[in-house]
């Protein structure tokens, strides 16, 4: 099997599978003008961050982190950080030096707080940055270089048979590459967990995967949830999944079988290649940003019954086993393996097939979610707000 | 083996249930998957696609098994061949 794809290799190394300007309004207030700049620069990536000053302790440094992975992610070429004053701008910029890209930063205080001249000015700027980064060619760079984040969104016991299983075989291939790769959905470890543990290369990692699933089901329990009509939710259940068991077990096929080499929260990069875990929350949406956040450079997310959501930085893959969903969404799923779950199909040849997608997406060929647009990213919060 | 011919599959041999490929009605002789091995099965209930069943009966407080693991218990008994889903298992986790 071929290992190596097309990317752009970065100054500090990293390789990209995009080379995106990524625009990130990182205060509530400059978000719709910074979203019209975007608008306005083709192929730029936005990102809004719709918080302020009101956000303290835990969540200040989930976001701020959060922010700095985004801008990091090697699929982003150059970055243009809106802001509503200079502190928290200044911050950012000056955690990004090391990524070695180019970075200008914006703010609403030097505009005298006027949205029609920080939408000139951010034009000029981001179409500048645009320009400088677009002359950054491909090269053939090696799988060990990729770092993968493993979803699963609207699954059906499909998902669980065919579709997970065939993400495992291809976690699996890309560590023994040198890659790495991630699943999180914590909640959806819950009663799969021992089969996590017996994986882990540690009885520290071992000891994480206990506390990340009591925290998950206890946060649950505390807030008087009962799993059941929450997750499995309605249309897993309508889809034929019926305990969370049997969702987790369909779950962790998704992270093959490697050893798993920690257990990192939100948004945290992996140190190493091989096999981790994120202790992070089930949607989609968010459950994705904290993979393109931990610099993932491409997703692979599979559905049962469809699921039109994407990740913005880190394209999403998405392909699905279930044959009617293989039917009707022929704008959606990047690939569709309903032969295997049909018994007409090996899962090895769809193995073999996905493969050889992935390392097409990852040399510049658009996923649907790319080319709908189909995608953003969010920030995780765990606590209120001033 | 003709692989291509089955309708529902068994992914474990210590699994008691089993799931569909496809829609199954009530009272049909269906092709069941079990590892390598193609069986004959009578069903009593329709099937939805991807919806899973009873391979035998499961008595009110026995553990469903999928996967080979546990993903729940039966709440009452359930006959062999019966739609087995959120009404007649829960969750020992959730």
């Amino acid at each position: 099997m071929k290992n190596s794809f097309w990317g752009y290799k970065r100054k500090n190394g990293l390789v990209g599978i995009r080379n995106k300007l990524l625009i990130i309004s990182i205060t509530g207030l400059t978000g719709p003008t910074a979203r019209k700049i975007s608008d306005y620069l083709k192929g730029s990536l936005f990102v809004d961050n719709p918080y302020g000053g009101g956000i303290i302790g835990e969540d200040k440094t989930r976001q701020n982190n959060a922010i700095i992975g985004f801008a990091e992610n090697p699929n982003v070429g150059a970055v243009l950080i809106i802001s509503a004053d200079p502190p928290k701008g200044d911050f950012i910029k000056s955690q990004l030096v090391k990524s070695s890209k180019p970075i200008e930063l914006l703010t609403l205080d030097e505009c005298n707080h006027d949205a029609i001249k920080l939408l000139e000015l951010g034009l000029r700027k981001g179409a500048k940055l645009i320009r400088e980064i677009s002359r950054l060619r491909r090269e053939k760079v090696s799988f060990s270089k990729l770092s993968i984040g493993l979803e699963c969104g609207r699954s059906d016991p499909s998902s669980g048979l065919v579709a997970n299983p065939l993400m495992g075989l291809i976690a699996d291939k890309l560590i023994d590459f040198g890659g790495s790769a991630i699943i999180g959905e914590t909640i959806e470890w819950l009663g799969a967990e021992h089969l996590l543990k017996k994986r882990a290369q540690t009885d520290e990692v071992k000891k994480k995967v206990s506390y990340a699933v009591d925290f998950q089901k206890n946060f649950a329990k505390s807030k008087g949830i009962d799993l059941l009509g929450n997750n499995p939710g309605h249309q897993n259940i309508k889809a034929g999944l019926s305990t969370i068991e049997e969702k987790s077990l369909g779950n962790i096929a998704k992270s093959g079988s490697k050893k798993i080499q920690n257990v990192i929260d939100w948004g945290e990069k992996p140190k190493k290649n091989g096999m981790y875990l994120m202790h992070a929350p089930s949607y989609a949406p968010e459950s994705l940003s904290g993979f393109s956040s931990a610099g993932c450079q491409i997703t692979l997310f599979s559905t049962g019954v469809g699921n039109s959501f994407n990740n913005h930085i880190a394209p999403s893959i998405k392909f699905s086993a279930n044959p009617e969903a293989c039917k009707l969404l022929s704008e959606q799923l990047d690939y569709k393996c309903a032969d295997v779950f049909l018994g007409k199909k090996e899962i090895n040849d769809s193995f073999e097939e996905l493969w050889s997608l992935m390392i097409e997406i990852c040399s510049g060929t658009e996923t649907w979610g790319e080319i709908l647009n189909e995608s953003s990213e969010v920030f995780s919060r765990v606590d209120r707000s001033l | 083996m003709n692989a291509k011919n089955f309708d529902a599959i068994v992914l474990n041999k210590k699994d008691n249930v089993g799931t569909s490929i496809k829609f199954l009605k009530a009272k049909s002789n269906i092709i069941l998957k079990i590892e390598k091995k193609l069986i004959n099965f009578l069903l009593k209930d329709n099937i939805r696609l991807c919806h899973k069943f009873s391979l035998n009966l499961i008595k009110k407080g026995e553990k469903i098994i999928k996967y080979g693991e546990i993903i729940g218990e039966a709440t009452i008994n359930i006959d062999k061949g019966k739609h087995v889903h959120i009404h007649n298992i829960k969750s020992l986790r959730g």
